[in-house]
């Protein structure tokens, strides 16, 4: 195939993506985003699968068969716990304006300037393996595709005059410095970058599917001829992961690339930084992994005919895809999967560098120009141009690092074996990420010392001796360690063999780091800045912006000076409507004289960690402060003591509401009882009252009678039957008060069944009725002869019934006297009436006749007629059964006294 | 966004299951170079594997409608009063 062919192909490809990073850039300009929805989201965090992807898996599957897979394995596990570490990550980045894992790291650990710049470092070494990868995997195809039928200009071949390669490098850094770096952004949100990476995305799917499908139902007759072949021409060795049950690359793989999904610097920007909206990561969570084994389902066949195409050949694996359409003569799609490759190498390429330069900017090169004070942030100027120039260098050396590392090691390594040295030094943040979201105790030295010993732990067992086996170190490092010392082999450290060097190099650098970091953390004590970020991060969701914020800011600096440095940052007018939109938020109006509070100068930090991360704005913030700021330490202080005091006060509330309730219930207490004393003074009053009576008669009518006298037999026999009557009254007396006494105490020994109502008023009728045909009564009967039952006991319904009608004996009219008795049934029970035609209870009388020692005088200068108690007794006999008594008057003027009992079990009305 | 704890629990058990089922020694029974469905063995049970825990995220990670977590905090229905 011509080389200006492909060269024009790749230009016109990159000129697209530009192309469609500008209009990304316009829509969101205009406010109608497009990456603002699930699928691009999905489809942007697919930078994941890379040149590694598109070509290494089908090289590492026609050596190895199926053990490629755990790379996207992995990734699908961490997607299942979405809703355990994602999501937090992202609401942590979104809360604190994360821009990147370095930054992220040093702000949880108290937006430590050593640790982030570690952690640049760190992410820049390790990456630049991964970039390498990617330069051969573009130097490689091009060679290939433009060379296969010109066998003189063979790989690595030089028809430009210079390295390819190095143009290569060269050429996606000047694009990404297009893509990333045109102007500083305080949000972060690169929408046409992740426009372009999206539709990367789709091609490198699309150019790998439709090589797969040629080859499985082109070339051969569907998966299942393509498999009995191979097995036909000896290739089973391919279907299985592990001939001999050696799983230990295996697990070691799943483990790293859960580390890398989360934490590579692009996979962080990409799914963390430039996430517009959490919810879509419930999309994500399921559609990506889906990416992930849609684009994995043609590896194996592609790597077994390309296995079969060229048996007995030695041709680069790694090449397949591309080789295999070549082989056969299918150059139009081998044209296609070429720009599907360059399309997985140019995503990572760009998203790679610009997260890296983005960190390499804010947490290496402007703490260090502040520190020195390189940068004088009184003097006027502005600083993005500074900031943009730093971070166009910063993509430029990092893909010349790219490139050097590739003349180094890369020409002796197949692509996975490369990027699994990145991954390595990736999975070193594991520690300090998960330990640092879930965990408050980890401190600052602790990530420091962990991250430390993993890196150099990684770098002596695994970058050095990749450096030695390409002859850059010498040999014998490798197989007598370093200085001759045996037990420093880097692939067998302190004796331990029997391992895949990159389990070998996981599990030392995983135990030093992890060891560190937790030992370190416990040692020490935590500084108030790391336990307060401590909290902040690990309970994130407690969290709201602007709240709780304790990072209080106090100072002399005018809300104009501060809204002009910011503004040299991330652009005057940006830092203007910032500024603005704070006003309205807090309903102010600035007019640039006021002295900034401490929540405009937060608002300011804001704003800076957006462009230049979270410690570098801390440090811009801080040093505008001309008077000396409230340490850290004060302010944790006296948050601790206003913290108790709240909660002494609180306490003292609680105990001062507890007595006031008290207090209440005590006086309320103490007036029923003097309601119940006086109550009972009345009583003993009455009651002496009650029996003084009739006792005064029979003493009076015993002393006559005992003297004797003059008295004349007639008189005799009137005294003593006076005497009799008054001692049947004083009995009566005393009975009915021992009887009211024991139900009201609850004493009485009831017998309650199933009573008929009729035959019970008979009796009680037939009880009174000489004392009715004495007094020369009427006594009208209107009962209903089939009255349900009454549950009652029927003594005392008896005594009911008597003590009315005595009572209405005494009041009806004499002579003339009527007395009507009813009984009906009505849905609530059984109502008894019992009516007099006497003078009627006076209204204000009703309500108490019921009371102990209640009586109806006819005049007031009359003798009482009852006891005083019949009613009482009444009263607590049928509200034992449940049901009312009460008394008003008939249409006629006579008194009424009613009562309602409730039926028996069986006695409802029907 | 409201997270609820039963998402939690959801995805941790499918986590612990994966894990299981894609790690040795589970992983040792079908890595043989035998044919099912007319495939290599180990080739279909991991894709389909792979397929099911996807589903089950996906599953997982379905909006539910707001109703459904109220209905769960309803207390339940006050005992009658017992009849004396």
């Amino acid at each position: 195939m011509q080389g200006g062919l492909v060269v024009s192909v790749s230009v016109a490809y990159l000129g697209l993506l530009f192309a469609i990073a500008y209009y990304g850039e316009k829509r969101a300009a205009q406010g109608r985003s497009l990456t603002n929805n699930p699928y691009i989201y999905t489809l942007s965090i697919a930078v994941y699968c890379t040149s590694w992807t598109f070509y290494g898996s089908v090289g590492r599957a026609a050596e190895t068969g199926l053990d490629f897979l755990p790379i996207y394995l992995g990734p699908t596990l961490v997607f299942v716990i979405w809703s355990v570490v994602l999501i937090k990550i992202i609401r942590i980045c979104k809360v604190h304006r994360i821009t990147s894992i370095a930054d992220f790291i040093s702000s949880r650990y108290g937006k430590n300037f050593a640790l982030g710049s570690l952690v640049t470092l760190i992410a820049v070494i390790g990456t630049t393996p991964y970039i390498a990868l990617q330069l051969k995997s573009i130097a490689t195809s091009f060679n290939l595709l433009v060379g296969f039928q010109n066998p003189e200009i063979a790989i690595y071949g030089n028809p430009f005059g210079i390295d390819k390669t190095l143009v290569v490098a060269v050429a996606l850094a000047l694009f990404a410095i297009l893509f990333g770096t045109r102007h500083i952004e305080s949000s972060e949100h690169h929408e046409g970058l992740v426009a372009a990476i999206a539709f990367e995305s789709i091609i490198k799917l699309l150019a790998f599917l439709a090589v797969g499908f040629y080859v499985t139902f082109g070339v051969f007759g569907g998966f299942g001829d393509l498999f009995h072949q191979a097995q036909a021409h000896g290739l089973a060795n391919l279907f299985v992961i592990s001939e001999n049950n050696d799983y230990g690359q295996w697990i070691t793989l799943t483990l790293l690339s859960m580390a890398a999904i989360l934490f590579l610097p692009r996979q962080f920007y990409m799914t963390a930084v430039e996430n517009r909206d959490e919810t879509h990561l419930r999309t994500a969570a399921w559609m990506f992994p889906l990416y992930l084994l849609v684009i994995n389902i043609f590896v194996l066949p592609i790597a077994i005919s390309g296995k079969l195409a060229f048996a007995g050949t030695a041709s680069d694996a790694d090449m397949f895809v591309l080789t295999v359409p070549v082989h056969y003569g299918q150059s139009e799609l081998a044209l296609f999967a070429f720009v599907g490759g360059l399309s997985a190498a140019t995503s990572m390429v760009i998203v790679a560098s610009i997260a890296l330069s983005t960190m390499v900017c804010n947490n290496l090169v402007m703490p260090l120009l502040l520190r020195w004070q390189l940068v004088n942030l009184r003097e006027r100027g502005d600083l993005s141009k500074l900031l943009l120039s730093i971070r166009r260098a910063s993509i430029l050396i990092i893909l010349l690092l790219g490139y050097g590392y590739f003349r180094i090691a890369s020409e002796s390594y197949s692509l996975v074996t490369i990027g699994l040295v990145s991954f390595a030094a990736v999975a070193q943040f594991a520690p300090a990420m998960i330990g640092g979201i879930f965990w408050k105790g980890g401190s600052s030295k602790g990530a420091l010392t962990g991250l430390s010993l993993g890196f150099v732990v990684w770098l002596y067992t695994l970058l050095l001796p990749s450096f030695a086996q390409s002859g850059w170190l010498p040999l014998n490092f490798i197989n007598d360690g370093l200085f001759g010392i045996g037990l420093l082999r880097p692939y067998a450290l302190f004796g331990l063999s029997g391992f895949d060097n990159l389990s070998h190099a996981l599990f030392w650098s995983m135990l030093a780091n992890i060891g560190g970091y937790v030992m370190v953390s416990l040692w020490g004590n935590l500084s108030p800045i790391e336990r307060i970020q401590g909290r902040r991060f690990v309970d994130v969701y407690d969290d709201t912006l602007g709240q709780n914020d304790p990072r209080s800011w106090q100072g002399s600096v005018t809300t104009a000076s501060l809204q002009e440095v910011v503004g040299r940052f991330v652009g005057s007018e940006r830092a203007h409507e910032g500024f603005r939109a704070y006003a309205d938020g807090q309903n102010i109006v600035l007019d640039g004289n006021e002295i900034a509070d401490s929540n405009m100068l937060a608002n300011a930090e804001y704003l800076l960690s957006g462009a230049i991360g979270s410690a570098t704005a801390r440090v811009i913030i801080g040093s505008m402060i001309k008077r000396e700021n409230v340490s850290m330490n004060e302010v944790h202080q006296l948050l601790d003591e206003t913290t108790q005091v709240i909660e002494y006060s609180r306490m003292l509330e609680v105990k001062s509401a507890e007595l006031e309730e008290t207090s209440r219930k005590l006086q309320q207490a103490n007036k029923r009882l003097k309601e119940f004393d006086s109550l009972k003074d009345d009583f003993l009053s009455t009651i002496s009252h009650e029996l003084r009576t009739p006792l005064t008669s029979i003493r009076a009518f015993s002393e006559i009678l005992s003297e004797g006298g003059n008295t004349t037999d007639r008189e005799h026999q009137q005294f003593l039957a006076i005497i009799t009557k008054e001692s049947e009254r004083l009995t009566r007396l005393i009975d009915q008060i021992l009887d009211l006494a024991k139900m009201e105490a609850g004493r009485m020994d009831w017998s309650m069944s199933d009573v008929d109502p009729t035959s019970t008023i008979r009796e009680a009728l037939a009880a009174v009725d000489g004392l009715i045909q004495e007094q020369n009564i009427e006594l009208i009967l209107d009962l209903y002869k089939a009255l349900p039952a009454v549950r009652a006991d029927r003594d005392q319904l008896v005594q009911v019934v008597i003590n009315v009608v005595s009572n209405a004996i005494k009041f009806c009219r004499h002579p003339n006297g009527i007395i009507r008795v009813s009984a009906r049934a009505e849905p609530n029970g059984l109502l008894v009436r019992i009516s007099d035609n006497g003078a009627g209870i006076l209204p204000e009388h009703r309500d108490f006749i019921f009371e102990k020692f209640h009586q109806s005088r006819r005049g007031s200068n009359q003798m009482p007629i009852g006891t005083g108690l019949g009613l009482a007794i009444c009263r607590q006999i049928i509200s034992f059964f449940g049901g009312n008594i009460w008394a008003d008057n008939s249409d006629d003027g006579g008194a009424v006294i009613s009562f309602d009992i409730p039926f028996g079990e069986d006695g409802k009305p029907s | 966004m409201k997270r609820s704890g039963r998402k939690k629990e959801w995805s941790i058990v499918l986590f612990c299951v994966g894990i299981l089922v894609l790690l040795p020694p589970v992983l040792s029974l079908f890595d043989r170079p035998d044919f099912s469905f007319g495939l290599p063995r180990a080739y279909v049970v991991l894709y389909g594997l792979w397929a099911v825990i996807i589903a089950a995220i996906a599953y997982g990670a379905r909006r539910r409608p707001e109703n459904t977590l109220k209905t769960t905090r309803q207390t339940p229905p006050s005992r009658p009063e017992s009849e004396t």
